[in-house]
């Protein structure tokens, strides 16, 4: 029995030390909102919070955050009124939205490091995070309008 | 995005109270009893898709194509909402199972997908289905008031007698308008009428991508079910020489290892038994070295 803690709930869950979280969040505990894609950290679908930082589930071994704070996107905010949510609605980000799980996630950890980051800034936080739509402008944009920044038109 | 209908083919075809104490307007136009001729696109085609009406007001309407970011989960309600005079606050949607009901006429009644073909071959059907279902609403609520349907008019989920200016919402006018017989021509909306078709409208599937709420193929799950991951050859067109599955057997989760005509199938509770390193590595001499 590995002890974590998911979104603010503690768990104790029967796998193999090496299982990656990723596989334990959607088949232990059932919360399918963080995303299987490459399985290699190349993509960024499956990303997490573990204590606050951004981090691809797929190859995090479930022992290694044995007794950690782990956020995934159902837990990012209480009803879907994150600043980031309501952002990615106004903007209309996701088309197929497979990865959109991952991109919060990712952004959310860079509002919290950088409440108002440039473009720049976005760009090398939000690398890591492929979308195969083509959303990069939208999600820049939504990024900015949550930081209450000028929405600069997404263009670059 | 939610959850995904089952309904048999019988349930379909009935109007009647549902399970949750709201009113299925499962009506379906004329004609559509099987998917008809690839060539007959028009009025009397089948209905592809199917609206039901709660006690609240809620208009959930059932889309029987594939939502892959192209906006359908969206486009075809607009279309069944325009037609029907729906509050567009108060429709909401619902993914519909593989069933013949939703295919496309002119694909030979083909329930897919694609090559931008849902709009083009299947507006005026959805259209049709949405004016056929205003236009019972409308005279469940004439009958109501003993008045002729010719003097009343759907507006936003509400019937209305122009004269007395009397209003009754669909929500109160559902059971009965399930009841009625499905209008052969109904009146479609000149386009100068349209509210929806033809607007910039905000996606209805966004919020659920943007909570994890939204249900993907790989975030079904069914009773009973396994997982089956295959290894298949590096190499292009290589074939199974042999393989042995004894290894890979004793992962924990692993239930069965099977050849298939592209690899190895390997079958078990959960989708990591089978990628676990020692699985692939076990498996991974299985490769055809014949055609290399």
């Amino acid at each position: 029995m590995i002890p974590i803690i998911v979104n603010g709930k503690k768990y104790q869950v029967d796998v193999d030390s090496g299982t990656p979280l990723l596989w334990v969040l959607r088949e232990n505990l059932g919360l399918t909102g963080t995303k299987f894609g490459c399985g290699i950290a190349q993509c960024g679908a499956c990303t997490v919070h573990v204590d606050g930082q951004p981090t691809r589930s797929c190859i995090t071994a479930i022992e290694a955050v044995k007794g950690k704070k782990i956020t995934t996107i159902e837990g990012l905010s209480a009803n879907g009124n994150h600043p980031l949510q309501k952002a990615w609605i106004a903007e209309e980000v996701p088309q197929c939205g497979y990865c959109q799980s991952g991109q919060i996630m990712s952004a959310a950890a860079l509002l919290a490091a950088k409440p108002k980051p440039s473009d720049t800034d976005i760009d090398a936080a939000m690398s890591g995070n492929i979308c195969r739509c083509g959303t990069y402008q939208r999600i820049r944009r939504a990024i900015h309008r949550a930081a209450g920044n000028l929405v600069q038109g997404g263009a670059k | 995005m939610s959850a995904i209908v089952n309904l048999s083919r019988r349930g379909f075809l009935k109007a009647g109270v549902t399970a949750g104490g709201g009113l299925l307007l499962g009506f379906h136009v004329p004609g559509s009893r099987r998917v008809v001729a690839a060539n007959a696109p028009s009025a009397q085609a089948t209905l592809n898709s199917w609206i039901r009406i709660a006690r609240d007001g809620t208009v959930t309407i059932i889309v029987g194509q594939s939502e892959m970011g192209q906006g359908v989960m969206t486009s075809i309600p607009m279309i069944i909402a325009d037609e029907l005079e729906a509050e567009w606050a108060k429709v909401r949607i619902e993914q519909a199972p593989a069933h013949p009901a939703y295919g496309d006429p002119m694909r030979g009644g083909e329930q897919s997908t694609n090559g931008s073909r849902s709009i083009r071959n299947m507006l005026t059907l959805w259209r049709r289905a949405g004016a056929a279902a205003r236009e019972m609403l409308v005279t469940a609520g004439a009958k109501q008031w003993g008045v002729s349907p010719d003097e009343c008019f759907a507006e936003q989920n509400t019937v209305i007698h122009r004269r007395s200016g009397r209003k009754l919402s669909y929500g109160e006018l559902a059971d009965k308008a399930a009841e009625l017989p499905v209008p052969k021509e109904p009146k479609l909306k000149s386009p100068d009428q349209f509210r929806l078709i033809g607007k910039a409208v905000a996606r209805l599937d966004t919020p659920d991508k943007v909570t994890g709420r939204g249900v993907y193929g790989i975030d079904v799950n069914v009773p009973g079910m396994l997982i089956a991951t295959v290894q298949r050859c590096p190499v292009f067109g290589g074939k199974v020489a042999s393989f042995d599955a004894t290894k890979a057997k004793a992962v924990k989760g692993v239930r069965h290892v099977v050849q298939i005509s592209s690899g190895v199938a390997v079958v078990a509770d959960s989708y990591w038994a089978p990628k676990e390193p020692e699985t692939r590595s076990r498996s991974r001499g299985t490769k055809d070295r014949t055609r290399n």
